[in-house]
């Protein structure tokens, strides 16, 4: 598997959610809903001959202000099963991406974190990849 | 002589190679002891009998036709004579390698819900282990 081509194919999938902003590279500042694709943590050779890799890929939801009342429940549709707005309905669909096998998402931790010194409410999605090694 | 890691083994059964879709391998050889312990003697004596042997191999699920794991092993249930080859330090002149017949015995697919499909393999070693080097 290819880093660049998986986060980028990650990415388009994501923007497919309405009013999503999705970014798959660093950026400074951020206007929520703000999805940032993070580069993976990578685990080699899952069997013989350089078969199979797997990564663990971070992608971080910025929901909006700590202080902001609504933060919580603008969340919510993002973090549910299912939907429009799904971050699990949106990526976990089977033979369509072109650069691995599978794509699960595993699960969903939440955090302040800050842009540009205003801490915003934030989710950070673990996706777990698998494809092929070579 | 160097110690040699375990992600450059190759398993072939027949002449489908399967290395990329294994992860873990055994070779288990044995042999029959025939006690011939006599009066007079202070310990227990043996005489060597016939050889025995076990193979077991398991990886990752793969539904990739013809060449995929379950199209390649589960046809051999049961079926006598198939050769398997596996070359524990990876292919090479000189490296070690094993060939002998085997009938498969058992095939399992294995379904976790949060974790990729496995299959395993256990065979019966049919007659010598040719462990010449390749």
């Amino acid at each position: 598997m290819n880093i660049d081509t998986v986060m980028t194919e990650v990415a388009v999938l994501l923007r497919l959610i309405p009013n999503l902003r999705v970014f798959d590279y660093p950026i400074s500042t951020v206007e929520p809903p703000t999805a940032l694709v993070s580069l993976p943590e990578i685990t080699f050779d899952l069997t013989y001959g350089r078969g199979s890799d797997k990564f663990a890929l971070p992608v971080l939801l910025v929901i909006g202000k700590v202080v902001d009342r609504a933060a919580r429940a603008n969340l919510a549709p993002y973090v549910a099963g299912s939907g429009p707005r799904s971050f699990k309905a949106a990526l976990e669909l089977p033979d369509v991406y072109a650069s691995f096998d599978t794509l699960e998402v595993q699960t969903c931790t939440f955090d302040v974190v800050e842009f540009g010194a205003i801490e915003y409410l934030a989710g950070t999605f673990m996706l777990d990849i698998t494809g092929d090694g070579a | 002589m160097a110690k040699q890691h375990g992600k450059r083994t190759v398993i072939k059964v027949g002449a489908a190679d399967l290395s990329t879709y294994t992860n873990a391998s055994e070779l288990e050889r044995t042999a029959d002891s025939h006690d011939t312990t006599t009066y007079g003697n202070d310990a227990h004596r043996y005489n060597g009998g016939l050889l025995d042997g076990k193979f077991k191999m398991s990886g990752l699920y793969d539904n990739t036709a013809v060449s995929g794991p379950r199209a390649v092993l589960e046809p051999l249930l049961g079926v006598d004579g198939t050769v398997i080859t596996r070359q524990p330090e990876g292919t090479g002149t000189g490296k070690a390698q094993d060939v002998f017949s085997a009938v498969l015995n058992t095939y399992v697919e294995s379904n976790p819900v949060a974790d990729m499909v496995t299959w395993s393999a256990e065979w019966s070693v049919d007659g010598d282990v040719n462990s010449a080097p390749q």
